[in-house]
């Protein structure tokens, strides 16, 4: 089953990056809302230092939400969606595969991202691995339920706006506990309880999201 | 003589669809054994992509039953079903226009599991008269060529039914010859078709079936 997957995020992959400037544009993104925080805090150091964590996930979740609806949208929109359906290879991982390419093309990329804007922020170097690791599960998990969103609104004739009113409720435990963990690392307090419930997070997510994805979207091709 | 390998055999019992509110037809029944043809005819909006889209289970069926080797493929959601058919859409929108010939084709063969991929890649693009542009982006392929490629899709997959949706339009009368021919030795190797045309192909022991609403058919 891997080499069907991995096919489908490799295709993906290309073809996102052979439209150029697109893969790379949650990146910049990224950098721009974590300076134009910044900047409009002014110099106050003690200030950005404090909202730090808090800039750094609100600019992550932003630029998720920035891709999200292209999830399916370019095979759904060519008919590819129809045919990967009706291929041998289970709904569960072709989702599994959608979601997947959207992470590397986002998620994971804002990894060194972050070291890029840590610096603007003041976040001191010893917090980094916390807020990396935390900033991991929680682009992970921001990628899962982003592609079961994008599968439900998919063929709506404005996704955008309903696809955020979807995700980010689901997203706001995700959330909390990555806002915590930055503070708690931030502030050199313990940081494994908060770490742990997000991989707990993640790993739920894991499995339901693709299953609940597969239904929406075979559903959704069977109406159409 | 041709080796046989396929020996499935397809048959509808009572078959109905209706889209909307709408009852596009109803009492469909036909069988097919390996090597069998069906042709559906029927005025445009009869319902033949229907048909061939309830027989991919793309679509919900209203009523009957389609079974396959004799066991009804609408009762069990198993996803095998899927390795059976090859699907021609009536368009060939999902071809990656920024791929090549030969990368569209290799995607599939991956996702299909198809076993000595380069070389059966290699025959699906000779057998649509299409080697010389295997390694040509198919951004721009002729409407013509586009479905020569989607048709070579069909014949990569190597399974036992083709369901085919306008499978000659745009082809020119050399790449219908072509076509024929491979479904000639899909026929002799025990496949089954079923197309929706409005062409008259010349093939030998072919069935047709009109469709039309409340109408017995076949």
């Amino acid at each position: 089953m891997t080499g069907p997957l991995f096919a489908i995020v490799a295709r993906d992959l290309r073809l996102t990056l052979g439209r150029g400037s697109e893969g790379l544009v949650t990146v910049f993104f990224f950098v721009l809302v974590v300076s134009v925080f910044a900047l409009a805090l002014g110099g106050d150091t003690a200030l950005v230092a404090r909202a730090a964590a808090g800039i750094i996930w609100t600019a992550a979740v932003l630029s998720a939400l920035l891709t999200l609806e292209s999830v399916y949208h370019r095979d759904y929109a060519d008919g590819t969606l129809d045919l990967l359906l009706l291929s041998p290879l289970s709904p569960w991982h072709i989702v599994a595969a959608k979601m997947l390419s959207h992470w590397l093309l986002g998620g994971a990329l804002l990894l060194p991202a972050a070291l890029v804007a840590a610096p603007l922020l003041f976040i001191p170097a010893a917090a980094l691995p916390v807020l990396l690791l935390s900033l991991l599960f929680g682009t992970l998990y921001l990628s899962l339920l982003g592609g079961l969103g994008a599968a439900l609104t998919l063929g709506s004739r404005r996704p955008g706006v309903l696809l955020v009113v979807i995700v980010l409720p689901l997203y706001t435990p995700m959330l909390l506990l990555g806002g915590m963990a930055a503070a708690a690392a931030l502030a050199e307090m313990p940081v494994r309880p908060y770490l742990l419930l997000q991989a707990a997070l993640f790993l739920a997510a894991l499995p339901l999201a693709p299953a609940a994805a597969a239904v929406s979207l075979t559903t959704n091709m069977r109406s159409s | 003589m041709a080796k046989r390998l396929f020996s499935s055999t397809l048959s509808f019992a009572d078959v109905a669809c209706i889209r909307g509110n709408r009852l596009l037809f109803q009492n469909f029944s036909a069988s097919l054994a390996a090597g069998g043809v069906l042709r559906l005819a029927g005025a445009n909006g009869a319902g033949k992509t229907s048909l061939l889209r309830i027989v991919a289970r793309a679509l919900p069926h209203a009523a009957g039953r389609i079974l396959w080797d004799g066991v009804n493929i609408l009762e069990n959601e198993n996803i095998a079903h899927n390795a059976r058919f090859a699907f021609l859409p009536a368009d060939d929108r999902d071809l990656k226009l920024l791929e090549t010939a030969r990368e569209n084709l290799h995607f599939w063969a991956v996702l299909w599991c198809i076993e000595n991929s380069a070389a059966a890649i290699d025959a699906a693009l000779a057998a649509m008269g299409l080697s010389s542009l295997a390694d040509t982006p198919v951004r721009v392929f002729s409407a013509g060529q586009k479905r020569r490629l989607s048709l070579a899709r069909i014949i990569l997959k190597q399974c036992p039914l083709w369901l085919l949706d306008e499978p000659f339009n745009a082809l020119d009368d050399a790449a219908i010859d072509l076509l024929s021919q491979a479904m000639a030795a899909h026929l002799a190797a025990g496949g089954m078709v079923m197309m929706a045309t409005h062409h008259h192909p010349d093939i030998k022991n072919m069935q047709t079936a009109h469709l039309a609403a409340a109408q017995v058919a076949a």
